[in-house]
């Protein structure tokens, strides 16, 4: 099976390497999370997969396409970024903010409302009550809930999610990666997410690919090994953690030395 | 109805009633009847004819192109820097149009054609040397145009103490001075016909673009996720801004504070920066500016004050008022 996303060799250096010669490989309706401890350059890897870096080296090819030879409109119909920060003015509510989804799809000059679709994507999040809402004045789970309703307006093949669920409660978190998980499985896009917490990635990624130093040291496949195997994988970044599995719920649980 | 299109009819509704009553007022009176009389081509009275359609019309049409473009301009630099601070002068367009005028007056090339044409020269130089100073330092985050933008302004303002201290006090100081407060004076049919025409396109260009202009307040990076390219996407915008600006400054003078407040008036009525913002944005520019010539030219009877003194009088408690509402958000 051929990668959708498929990235070759990227640097990214600014006063020191960020990222080292990292390469991956994404399939289609595939989970994958990026996992590290804070300064790794997990972030700055998904921005310079997006083209945040002109000058660093390195290539991207979305279905064997030169990504970064693409212009900045077929680039953005490719990949979708779910970013961390989102700070704007004031004057731009929620509705309008998940309408920006829509904007690759249209002609400079056209403009179509897509008030429809925007409040049926607004209901599937459940956050139809905050559309008229101004959007700098919404709680930072509120904000992380339009912005993923952004992304579904976008519609990429690839999603690239940075710490999806940060700032959110027990109830969205699930909520959230439940619609990782359709937008992934049934209609077949293609995630990296990059996480803090292992034990959500063992719940909700195929694999996990390891990043320390602005490298990828290793890859595990919580489906298909062991939890010694992953507790062993994990030393070098959590090496007080063992990774453990309950047989009745299938549940992954970690615990400290 | 809903309330937006209600604000709508009424800042329209009080648009009119101001143009109405800038017709009226003036050294020469014009009643209502006359007005009616004159638009329809029945009037008979040759003189109040020529009152109305070589000085009164023009000057009434002048100031709803002037504070439309001003106020849209200034809407579009405060989203594309995403600082609500941002105006045309922050672009040294302002600045570069007066060095024009100055310039034009002191060699004696002061008729108005020439100093129209040295204006929006040396306003639109003005810009380009800010995209080259951007350039230059390989940065093209919005605090670097700022920043390009007030070096520039700050250059064009040195040089115009330099003609003011060498002009003729009597003569060019005093026509340099007048032309750098703005005002609607000295307009004709002709600046007026020539100032359509010119900014009509970046004023429509602009509008067809509110989305996108929206989007670069968003930020380069998050713009660009989006499918906009926001490099390419500010200096096309930038230059339509200041091509319509320097339309403007070079036919008025410098009209201050317009730019800057009216899309703050615009926000505090419709809370929105989408949609209808732009516009809006406009109509409260060229509100600013008829009110402001109507005081112009009934204050002092006799004799009529540059119109910046008295949009910086009206600027000063819209920003105090918004100041006020900042309380706790600033840091």
């Amino acid at each position: 099976m051929k990668p959708i996303l498929e990235v070759k060799n990227m640097s990214i250096c600014y006063e020191r390497i960020v990222v080292d010669d990292v390469s991956l490989s994404l399939y289609q309706s595939e989970v994958v999370g990026l996992l590290g401890r804070n300064g790794c350059g997990k972030s700055t890897l998904l921005k310079g997969i997006m083209g945040g870096f002109p000058k660093c080296e390195g290539q991207v090819y979305v279905y064997e396409k030169d990504y970064f030879a693409m212009n900045t409109k077929t680039r953005a119909q490719y990949l979708s970024m779910l970013t961390q920060r989102f700070d704007i003015m004031e004057g731009i509510d929620a509705a309008d903010m998940i309408e920006f989804g829509s904007y690759v799809y249209s002609s400079l000059w056209s403009y179509h409302s897509h008030q429809e679709k925007v409040y049926e994507i607004a209901n599937a999040f459940h956050i139809q009550h905050l559309l008229h809402h101004e959007y700098t004045k919404l709680s930072e789970g509120q904000k992380q809930l339009v912005q993923l309703a952004r992304l579904t307006m976008q519609n990429t093949p690839v999603l690239l999610l940075d710490e999806p669920d940060s700032a959110l409660d027990f109830d969205n978190r699930h909520m959230i990666f439940q619609w990782i998980q359709e937008m992934i499985k049934h209609h077949q896009k293609t995630g990296l997410i990059v996480l803090h917490d292992p034990v959500v990635a063992f719940m909700y990624c195929d694999r996990i690919l390891l990043m320390e130093q602005g490298r990828i040291i290793n890859e595990i496949q919580p489906q298909k090994e062991t939890c010694d195997e992953i507790t062993l994988k994990m030393q070098s970044l959590y090496p007080h953690l063992i990774v453990k599995k309950d047989i009745e719920t299938n549940q992954y649980y970690c615990l400290t030395k | 109805m809903k309330k937006k299109h209600l604000k709508w009819i009424y800042i329209v509704l009080f648009l009119l009633i101001v143009c109405c009553g800038s017709l009226l007022i003036g050294s020469y009176h014009l009643s209502l009847d006359e007005i009616l009389l004159l638009i329809s081509g029945q009037s008979t009275d040759v003189m109040a004819q020529q009152v109305f359609y070589t000085l009164r019309m023009p000057r009434v049409l002048m100031g709803l192109l002037a504070g439309m473009a001003l106020g849209v301009a200034g809407a579009v630099y405060q989203m594309i820097f995403s600082n609500p601070l941002a105006s045309p002068d922050l672009t040294g367009v302002a600045s570069g149009a007066s060095l024009g005028a100055a310039l034009a007056i002191v060699i004696g090339a002061g008729s108005a054609f020439e100093m129209i044409i040295g204006s929006f020269v040396m306003g639109l130089l003005a810009l380009l040397f800010v995209i080259l100073l951007v350039k230059m330092t390989g940065s093209q985050h919005a605090t670097t145009y700022i920043l390009a933008g007030i070096i520039i302004s700050a250059l064009a303002d040195a040089s115009i103490m330099i003609f003011k201290y060498i002009s003729d006090p009597l003569g060019e100081l005093a026509a340099i001075e007048f032309w750098i407060m703005g005002s609607l004076s000295a307009i004709t049919l002709n600046h007026m016909l020539i100032t359509f025409f010119s900014m009509m396109i970046p004023l429509v260009l602009l509008l067809l673009c509110h989305r996108q202009i929206v989007m670069l307040s968003l930020g380069d990076d998050n713009a660009r996720y989006l499918g906009l390219n926001a490099q390419t996407f500010r200096i096309a915008v930038l230059l339509l801004t200041t091509w319509m600006v320097a339309t403007i400054v070079a036919m008025t003078g410098v009209i201050s504070f317009v730019g800057l407040i009216a899309p703050h008036i615009a926000y505090l009525i419709l809370k929105k920066r989408t949609g209808s913002f732009l516009l809006i944005s406009g109509c409260i520019g060229s509100l600013i500016i008829l009110v402001g010539d109507m005081l112009a030219r009934s204050l002092i009877p006799g004799a009529e004050l540059p119109l910046s003194i008295l949009t910086i009088f009206f600027s000063t408690p819209v920003f105090i008022f918004w100041m006020m509402k900042q309380r706790g958000r600033i840091q």
